[in-house]
């Protein structure tokens, strides 16, 4: 009777398994565990609980097997760009969305061709590289480089060079990204990013659109930086069993440190809690690093043996 | 960048099944016992390597049977995983001739055999 007790127990922790997984497996692993359990063991050791919830949350994460550290850079920096252009997409979008609802109308036709066709080669470079087409992302990130930098400012109806620059500056680091992107995947192929890591890229980005909204309705934001708080936790925790989401979160505080370092230094007199900030991006950028890279280290350590990477 | 050198539980895991094949509890109990009890499979550890050992062709079921109701997959070494751990030996005992094959010298003392 004990053994039906731990039995079920097991094959409720196996519910960290994909379903075929357990179909195919489970039986013989609840079997194996039963062999290894002590005489009138009735819970399963705390060693097997989390050997197999953290190996079935590997194998539904697609990372069970080996991968090399090219194969994960080359992930994890896939993953910041589509979360740098899923942010792009949705701020630019709610520029538009704004020029056609707001109180102010925008200066004319040819902000609204700007903004449309920023909006679109976003999409377009989001796309390409979602499918890893990165060698068609990098002149793609030109051309959307071009068309937001020129189409940015005139919404705010300006010629102010610290904007014309900052717009710059961001396309700049955008495409030495699909350029790294593109030479890190060369040897690899193609490498389409799976629903797991759209989600990875999309969600960090919506809730930073609330966030910026809530704070610019003058309602607060308490709420999403907790939440971004828990996703930054989740991903340091994650990258025990996939390092992509803690490379693409160091990877893209990078970008927006570079983008603030560079805002600092066009300044004479910069507002020292822009400086504040900088030194928590680069704090929460190097843990992010970090984590990644013990991620890394674990993935390189599942070769089979003669494999090299 | 070489042949990278095998994790110890994964050369066990091959090692164990050297003399016949054997299931997952089997396998659980001989690496321990080779290892001298160092290496302590949990079975999703083991299943997990096991998985990744067959789909690199090292391994693979030998036969499937049900004991007592437990349902169990006989595992085998193929011949890429036997030349595998045969390499991977040869390599660990070459590296550890560098260090037996001399005589220890101590600091402040001549090594043994010299005057």
């Amino acid at each position: 009777m004990t053994v039906d007790v731990l039995a079920g127990r097991y094959r409720r922790l196996l519910a960290a398994y994909p379903r075929w997984y357990r179909e195919e497996r489970g039986a013989e692993l609840v079997g194996t565990l039963l062999d290894s359990a002590r005489p009138g063991q009735v819970r399963p050791s705390a060693r097997e609980a989390r050997a197999l919830i953290l190996e079935g949350l590997r194998l539904r994460a697609g990372t069970s097997g080996h991968r090399t550290a090219r194969e994960s850079l080359t992930g994890g920096l896939q993953l910041g760009m589509l979360l740098l252009i899923a942010l792009a997409v949705l701020r630019d979008a709610s520029v538009v969305w704004e020029g056609s609802n707001g109180p102010v109308p925008p200066p004319g036709p040819a902000w609204w061709a700007f903004a449309v066709a920023g909006v679109l080669c976003e999409m377009v470079l989001f796309g390409l590289i979602a499918v890893g087409r990165f060698g068609l992302a990098v002149p793609a990130s030109v051309v959307t480089g071009v068309v937001t930098t020129v189409g940015h400012p005139m919404y705010f109806d300006q010629a102010d060079r610290l904007v014309y620059r900052m717009l710059a500056v961001n396309a700049a680091l955008n495409l030495a990204g699909a350029v790294a992107l593109w030479l890190l995947s060369r040897r690899l192929g193609r490498i389409t990013a799976g629903p797991v890591m759209l989600a990875w890229a999309i969600v960090p980005a919506v809730i930073l659109m609330i966030s910026v909204y809530l704070n610019a309705t003058g309602r607060g934001d308490s709420g999403t930086q907790w939440a971004f708080v828990l996703l930054y936790l989740c991903a340091l925790g994650y990258a025990g069993i996939d390092p992509r989401p803690a490379l693409a979160a160091a990877f893209a505080l990078t970008m927006f440190l570079a983008q603030i370092m560079s805002t600092v230094a066009q300044l004479t007199d910069p507002p020292h809690g822009l400086v504040v900030v900088a030194a928590g991006y680069l704090g929460v950028a190097v843990s992010a690093g970090v984590a990644g890279w013990l991620g890394l280290r674990r993935q390189r350590a599942l070769r089979p043996l003669g494999v090299r990477g | 960048m070489g042949i990278a050198a095998m994790q110890e539980p994964t050369y066990f895991i091959l090692a164990s099944l050297l003399d016949e094949a054997r299931h997952g509890y089997g396998i659980i109990k001989r690496a321990e016992e080779l290892s001298g009890g160092r290496v302590r499979l949990a079975a999703g550890t083991l299943y997990a390597a096991l998985d990744r050992l067959e789909s690199a062709g090292q391994i693979r079921v030998e036969r499937s049977e049900v004991v007592n109701g437990r349902a169990r997959r006989y595992y085998e070494l193929t011949v890429d995983g036997s030349a595998a751990l045969r390499a991977e030996a040869a390599r660990m005992a070459a590296a550890a001739r560098v260090v037996t094959g001399h005589a220890p010298r101590v600091a402040g003392r001549p090594a043994v055999g010299e005057a």
